[in-house]
């Protein structure tokens, strides 16, 4: 059976019993979902430490999180990163109007190298699954982005660099190769944050974290149509069978 | 024969107080009227010099308020390029008292400057902090935009902060003439961007009655904004002389008179109120048994061990069990009298190791300032229009 793998941290993990299972009911019942945990402040920390995954052809393995999973990049129909650290919130501070220059500057190394702050020190860390899986794989690799948080000090910054954010993140996925799904709008407000009905926790305590019917509305609205058009051109170019069966036929390899 | 002098403590003379003493432990000097706890809100401003103290202060985890913060993701290589981090708000240097009182009326909403946005090769400067946005802006209206948020963050400032660290840098400034009152200016037209046109700026050189007044002004102007709840201010002068002078005079002069002026105002102001003190960096780098010890070779910006005096001179007038002694002010030892000669360091104190730390990590970002590009010095721009 062909595979998917699903890639992410919490996100992931919210999706994979309810938007996930049901996308492979539906649209992708003939694939087989796998899965692997690829952001989590585990692996942001690891790799702030110096971490990075081990890569032999076109498998990787050794993070955090799974430091005994290895998963070759090859076998799979299609990789898609649920989340994978695409918070602008920890671009921008506040109404704080940008410059040209400042945005420039801000976006810059986003994002492969965001920031964290550890023990009072800033530090640079590599979101290395966004830059090393689609080298390593001819499937396409497909992002969805964090949800919008619904935090105060991200509501209040400017709605123009918000959006030269996505901007830009539609950039980076284009120069890497990656199909950035498309944001589910209408379930922003004017300011471009998340409508508080989809939080997943209603006392507001996490305003980071979106309830199933956020996801399964993402899902149906914005991923759904993209991968019909992926399932288009991958029967179109490989027929029905096996992604990978193909790939070692034409090398004559067993 | 008894004399008035005879009771007096060896602070109060010459000879033994300063001829005689080491210049690199005035720790005497400085007798504060108040103690700053580890919550008093600070809030700082000034010239070029008070970019030390502030970053100073927050080396030494004293309370200064940052309302003015860069976006989470910009590298801290561009903060001060951007003007963030070198003061309380993003207004950049402000130089002048007069130029003080003019940002707290305008954050009030009681002023607005005449020409508030400079334009350089069809880009759009803040007038009032050029060097805040080195690429400029679009146009005069997102100038108007990013003041207006500016202005919200200053207001706030003042009205959030228990005490204020002003550092009084110039007398000189130029200002726009026409309506009720001059728009003063941080730099001179023509600068960093705008033209200067004759007709239309005047030079002025403010006196002591005037800086004072400002300082008074501003005051008032501030307790209006709290409702009239009192704040503590420190003054201090910037020991670093003038990079040139459009008074006429020599630039020796003009220091000397600029520099009295402002050390008279501030010694008249804190001499009137319990509110305000002053703080003496300007005697502690310019004393003359330092022999200019603590200035670069070009006899202008102050060595980083000069600052490390001055703040050590502080720290332990308000934070005696956590002071810096990484300088050799406490040791006692002369040192060569030569500028830019290497200097002996000692360590001695409680928690010798955090202390070494802390100073270490003053030390850093002093160095790291300037190995940016030094201060952020609209004032050392000038340079570039001498022979």
């Amino acid at each position: 059976m062909k595979r998917i793998l699903w890639c992410g941290g919490s996100h992931l993990g919210n999706t994979k019993n309810s938007a996930i299972r049901r996308l492979h009911e539906g649209l992708l019942r003939d694939y087989s979902a796998e899965f692997y945990i690829t952001a989590a402040p585990a692996n942001r920390n690891w790799s702030a430490r110096g971490g990075r995954y081990g890569v032999e052809g076109s498998t990787v393995f050794g993070n955090r999180t799974m430091p005994k999973e290895r998963r070759d990049l090859s076998l799979y129909a299609a990789i898609i990163f649920v989340g994978q650290w695409i918070q602008p919130w920890f671009a921008f501070r506040d109404a704080l109007p940008l410059s040209d220059a400042l945005l420039r500057l801000s976006l810059e190394g986003l994002p492969l190298h965001p920031w964290i702050t550890r023990q009072g020190h800033r530090l640079r860390w590599f979101n290395e699954p966004l830059a090393l899986f689609p080298q390593l794989t001819e499937a396409p690799v497909i992002l969805i982005r964090d949800p919008e948080a619904r935090m105060e000090h991200y509501r209040l910054v400017p709605a123009a660099a918000k959006r030269r954010f996505q901007a830009h993140l539609e950039t980076f996925c284009q120069e890497a190769g990656i199909l950035l799904c498309p944001q589910a709008s209408e379930a922003l407000d004017r300011h471009l944050v998340t409508l508080p009905r989809y939080l997943r926790n209603r006392t507001g305590e996490d305003c980071v974290h979106m309830s199933d019917e956020y996801w399964q509305r993402l899902f149906v609205n914005q991923l759904e149509p993209l991968l019909r058009v992926q399932l288009q051109q991958w029967k179109g170019s490989m027929g029905a069978t096996n992604l990978a069966t193909a790939r070692v036929n034409s090398s004559g390899q067993s | 024969m008894t004399s008035p002098y005879s009771a007096l403590p060896s602070r109060a003379f010459w000879r033994k107080a300063v001829a005689e003493a080491s210049p690199f432990d005035q720790s005497d000097l400085y007798q504060p009227k108040w103690k700053i706890s580890p919550d008093t809100k600070i809030a700082t401003a000034g010239s070029c010099f008070a970019q030390h103290i502030t970053s100073h202060l927050r080396a030494n985890k004293f309370n200064v308020l940052d309302l003015e913060q860069p976006p989470f993701s910009l590298a801290e290589e561009h903060h001060q390029r951007f003007g963030f981090s070198l003061y309380s708000c993003r207004y950049g240097n402000i130089y002048t008292a007069q130029q003080l009182l003019q940002l707290a009326q305008e954050a009030r909403g009681r002023f607005q400057p005449q020409e508030p946005a400079w334009e350089r090769d069809g880009r759009w400067f803040d007038a009032q902090r050029p060097g805040v946005e080195p690429e400029g802006l679009g146009s005069a209206d997102a100038v108007r935009e990013h003041r207006r948020y500016h202005l919200t963050r200053v207001r706030l400032m003042f009205k959030r902060m228990d005490l204020f660290i002003f550092t009084l840098g110039l007398t000189e400034a130029w200002v726009r003439r026409g309506g009720l009152q001059d728009t003063v200016y941080p730099t001179a037209p023509g600068t960093i961007a705008g033209q200067f046109v004759p007709e239309q700026y005047a030079f002025r050189n403010y006196g002591c009655a005037s800086v004072i007044q400002a300082l008074q002004s501003f005051r008032r102007v501030v307790m209006s904004m709290r409702r009239g709840r009192s704040f503590q201010m420190l003054l201090t002068v910037s020991p670093v002389p003038l990079t040139a002078t459009a008074s006429g005079d020599h630039v020796l002069a003009a220091t000397t008179y600029s520099k009295a002026v402002l050390r008279a105002a501030a010694g008249d102001l804190a001499a009137g109120s319990e509110a305000i003190d002053y703080f003496p960096s300007y005697e502690i780098i310019t004393n003359q048994a330092a022999r200019g010890v603590f200035y670069e070779a070009n006899l202008r910006s102050v060595r980083s061990q000069g600052v490390s005096v001055a703040m050590d001179t502080f720290l332990e007038a308000h934070r005696p069990e956590a002071q810096s002694r990484q300088s050799p002010s406490l040791n006692g030892q002369a040192a060569d009298a030569t500028p830019g000669a290497p200097m002996p360091a000692r360590i001695r104190g409680k928690s010798a190791s955090r202390v070494r730390r802390q100073g270490q990590r003053a030390e850093r970002q002093t160095n790291q300032r300037q190995r940016a590009g030094d201060l952020q010095c609209e004032e050392a721009l000038l340079e570039a229009f001498g022979p």
